[in-house]
């Protein structure tokens, strides 16, 4: 009994100082965001108390309902590009060979990058009038379809999405790798003795054994998605018009470049909630959340 | 048994080295060398970029290896101070 209770008091010391950074630094903003979210306020004057006005707006404002289909749309797209990509050159990169380990450095060289430097690079050198992708396409024949990528409304919401997949398949390549590493060598000896092909071995193995892998990826890929900013910010500021102003940037324009702190807020709460949401559901649809081991069921 | 067929019987044999590439590895090779192509050529196109002049930038630079290298740009980044 006494050690019970010690054990719980011990707990309690140790978990008080993470408990209280998350308090102050990660729930305490979000409730102020929340009381924010009440106010009609500009960020200098006086504020005044809107009710629920803020709120009612996020749900009824065409800019921030397109905002959220767009952010919606990244999310798909983001993860049609990045998981198939990046699974399959994490499979193709984890077996071990001297040429395999040098194209698994040379992959990850993106990573190396800040978000601002590949914004400016790609906005500016790659995808605009006189960029590489121009340059290429004439090079070929194909300068009828030359555009300014980034600059035309109908292409930039793809090519951002391009250059968040280009800065995010080597990460999620490298989850794939150390996960396919992880699977016991015998599985793949005992169906290699029963016949099995390269490609069966991948559906009836490294498939199911990289299913937690593939959560945690997918898990990182949308949550990333809702809170995209600082790539699509360099290159597009959410322009052309409102063509990729997703709903990150749709909460700093609004509270910082519109002086609507108020509706900036209740955005960013929105914002907030749906990440949670997401992360719960998929930990809930996904089984994530009861397992015990990586290598389990084996 | 002449010197020659002595030389021909103890030198190897000179196989020419073959890379055999089972068809159902061909789409994982293709893709990987194409994001090898994708993840480097872009900080390639950017070290080009950088020894070409801003005119020859806007004209019609190449895609492989810049046509006129420059130190300008080189120069000016040290002269604003950047090891500063």
């Amino acid at each position: 009994m006494i050690r019970s209770r010690e054990r719980a008091v011990v707990l309690a010391v140790l978990t008080a100082p993470g408990l209280a950074i998350f308090l102050v630094f990660a729930l305490g903003p979000m409730i102020a965001a929340a009381g924010i979210g009440f106010l009609n306020w500009d960020g200098i004057s006086a504020s005044q108390w809107a009710g629920g006005h803020n709120w009612a707006k996020t749900v009824t404002d065409p800019v921030t309902l397109r905002a959220l289909r767009l952010t919606f749309e990244l999310m798909a797209l983001s993860w049609l590009i990045q998981t198939p990509i990046s699974l399959a050159l994490g499979v193709f990169i984890a077996k071990h060979s001297r040429y395999r380990s040098v194209l698994a450095v040379l992959y990850f060289l993106p990573l190396l990058f800040s978000a601002v430097a590949i914004g400016i690079v790609w906005s500016t050198a790659i995808l605009s009038r006189s960029g590489a992708v121009n340059v290429l396409l004439r090079a070929v024949g194909l300068g009828g379809i030359a555009t300014d990528w980034v600059g035309s409304p109908n292409t930039a919401f793809y090519a951002v999405a391009a250059v968040i997949a280009w800065q995010f398949i080597p990460f999620h390549t490298l989850l794939y790798q150390a996960g396919r590493r992880q699977i016991p060598r015998t599985l793949y000896e005992a169906a290699l003795v029963d016949g099995a092909s390269d490609w069966s071995q991948f559906l009836h193995i490294t498939l199911p054994q990289l299913r937690y892998t593939i959560i945690t990826s997918t898990t990182l890929i949308l949550i990333g998605s809702l809170t995209y900013f600082d790539l699509i910010f360099i290159m597009t500021g959410g322009g052309p018009g409102f063509a990729t102003r997703t709903l990150s940037l749709q909460m700093y324009i609004t509270a910082f470049q519109d002086t609507q702190i108020g509706y900036g807020s209740a955005i960013a709460v929105v914002l907030a909630v749906a990440g949670l949401v997401l992360a719960a559901a998929l930990v809930r649809l996904s089984g994530f959340g009861a397992m015990q081991s990586q290598a389990e069921g084996l | 048994v002449s010197v020659a067929d002595t030389i021909a019987l103890r030198a190897p044999r000179y196989r020419p080295r073959t890379i055999k590439l089972p068809l159902g590895r061909v789409p994982m090779v293709i893709l990987s060398l194409a994001w090898l192509a994708i993840a480097i050529y872009p900080i390639y196109y950017v070290a080009i970029v950088s020894v070409e002049t801003r005119t020859k930038f806007f004209s019609n630079h190449s895609l492989l290896l810049p046509a006129d290298i420059t130190g300008a740009n080189y120069a000016t980044t040290f002269q604003n101070g950047i090891l500063h």
